[in-house]
């Protein structure tokens, strides 16, 4: 459990970041402003949600933290030091999965050199250590069978395992979530959600979400973002002490599936068997 | 004319087969959808929902064919010419898309998309047809300026509404849409939901929804068809399914979905104490 008054892991101070855009005359270009004046602080060990629509700047944001993308003001403070220092640094130590699974391995590697990739960027380039790819695919429940697969042979819950396997190699204590259960299918979703929280430890999870059932699910407290601007810190477990007009619209247009069964789910059936 | 009560798609022990080498895609799926009726289709990915939506339509890839029986109203989809079941695409079986970026020709406006395809289909003049797109992006809110727009200038909660305003101009008889709200965010998904809800309402237009989103379907669908690696694993009415499901892989879905909302549950039973 981290302490409220502990120093915070990740400062965020009046981001802005904007890019270019072409004038609707066709001629030069405007600056359109992504992120206006973001400021939000991170503790060590936290689950940190970040919700907003598509369009409201959470990836460039998340972009801004992983060092990136440079924002045109402000800061990004990791344990006090800038951030492009920070992460030269401490090499390794930040992780980051991102929604298209597909695009974000190399379609030629097998899953056991996609796995040992991470493991030397964390590694100062040395190629990992025997058996420490299997104790990867262990972590994040992959049959150690796939381990010579191409990542067209696996299924997208498969694959997103990898791409956790990979961050996790490099032996970090901050990974980034970029939607990195948007693309699944509902009932995967449920199996990686597990698989964060198992995994999890006292690692700092930053996750990025445009469902708001996500991130009551997994989040301590998460930030609503729209339209660049920060526009309310909520804690999950006092939701309604920081109800804005926002948030009201967001959880009234939540589909909520209801049903009276009231199994927990079992583990017995596996879908990609 | 349809007699009354008849159903509008109807499929019997349908099988989809791959030519080549005999294997069964999907085998044995039946259902029978009444007019003004919503039917969901759920099941994993790659369970064979989308090509069942394909038979239905004609639209099958080359390398594989259907046996059995599909009937759309009075028409074997089966032995129809591929010039009849053209015919009655668009105007009869109206087809909405996962994938609204790739639905539309991203070198034209949709203007001039909605022009051609309204021309075709309803053999309608240029101003006709103009005005009937016009029309028809109205009663979705979508503003006149979409017309002159680009796909990609548009986002894919738009777009999707405007695949709906062509089947609303169009008059389709049967919606398919397949997966529809996938690829939108929770807002959008929303909004969309409600746009299916008042076509049928309003438009009396019978629909079948293809997704993996059990809270989508449970929106809309009034019976529905549970897949599973190519079997229909369960079928019946919806609130019965959902609230007492039979088959192991159905009670593993809803038991899954449930487990991904309890934290959103805890919050809005929160809501409950303090109001």
């Amino acid at each position: 459990m981290s302490m409220p008054d502990a120093a915070p892991f990740l400062v965020v101070k009046n981001l802005c970041k904007s890019y270019p855009e072409r004038k609707p005359s066709g001629w030069g270009v405007k600056m359109r402003p992504i992120l206006k004046d973001v400021s939000f602080s991170v503790r060590s060990g936290e689950i940190l949600g970040l919700l907003g629509e598509s369009g409201s700047g959470k990836s460039t944001l998340s972009r801004c933290i992983l060092g990136l993308e440079a924002p045109d003001s402000g800061e990004v403070l990791f344990e006090g030091q800038a951030v492009r220092y920070w992460h030269v640094r401490h090499r390794g130590a930040c992780s980051v999965v991102f929604q298209d699974y597909v695009t974000s391995v190399n379609p030629g590697f097998r899953v056991r050199d996609i796995i040992a990739e991470g493991c030397r960027a964390g590694g100062g380039g040395n190629l990992p250590e025997e058996g420490a790819v299997a104790a990867l695919m262990e972590r994040v429940q992959l049959p150690s069978r796939l381990a010579e697969s191409l990542p067209h042979q696996l299924s997208g819950g498969q694959l997103q395992r990898v791409c956790i396997a990979r961050a996790l190699a490099s032996n970090p204590y901050f990974i980034v979530f970029d939607e990195a259960v948007s693309a699944l299918d509902v009932s995967i979703q449920a199996q990686i959600l597990d698989l964060l929280r198992n995994i999890k430890g006292d690692m700092t999870y930053l996750f990025i979400t445009h469902d708001i059932q996500m991130a009551t699910l997994l989040c301590d407290r998460f930030l609503l973002l729209r339209n660049g601007e920060l526009t309310a810190t909520v804690e999950c477990a006092a939701m309604y002490s920081s109800m804005s007009p926002y948030l009201q619209e967001l959880m009234d247009s939540t589909i909520v599936f209801s049903s009276e069964y009231s199994e927990t789910p079992t583990a017995a059936w596996e879908p990609y068997a | 004319m349809s007699q009354v009560g008849a159903p509008i798609a109807f499929m019997e022990h349908v099988s989809i087969i791959h030519t080549d080498s005999g294997r069964p895609i999907v085998s044995d799926v039946g259902f029978a959808l009444e007019e003004g009726h919503c039917l969901g289709i759920v099941g994993e990915s790659g369970s064979g929902k989308t090509l069942i939506c394909r038979a239905l339509l004609g639209l099958l890839p080359p390398s594989l064919h259907a046996e059995g029986v599909i009937r759309f109203e009075q028409t074997d989809m089966l032995t129809a010419s591929s010039e009849e079941t053209r015919q009655l695409r668009g105007t009869g079986i109206g087809s909405i898309f996962q994938q609204p970026m790739t639905a539309f020709d991203p070198l034209y406006t949709l203007g001039d998309q909605f022009v051609e395809t309204l021309g075709e289909k309803l053999q309608l003049n240029l101003a006709g047809a103009n005005a009937l797109a016009r029309y028809a992006l109205a009663l979705v809110k979508l503003p006149e300026a979409v017309m002159k727009s680009y796909p990609h200038q548009l986002s894919g909660g738009m777009l999707q509404r405007c695949m709906i305003a062509l089947t609303l101009a169009m008059r389709s008889r049967l919606v398919v849409a397949d997966e529809p709200t996938t690829a939108l965010d929770a807002a959008n998904q929303y909004e969309v939901l409600q746009r299916f809800r008042r076509l049928r309402e309003e438009h009396n237009v019978s629909l079948i929804i293809v997704s993996h989103d059990l809270g989508a379907v449970q929106m809309l669908a009034d019976s529905l068809l549970v897949m599973c690696r190519g079997r229909c694993v369960e079928a019946g009415d919806a609130e019965s399914v959902f609230n007492a499901p039979q088959h192991p892989y159905t009670q593993y879905l809803v038991s899954t979905r449930l487990a991904l909302i309890c934290g959103f549950r805890r919050v809005l039973g929160e809501r409950n104490v303090h109001a």
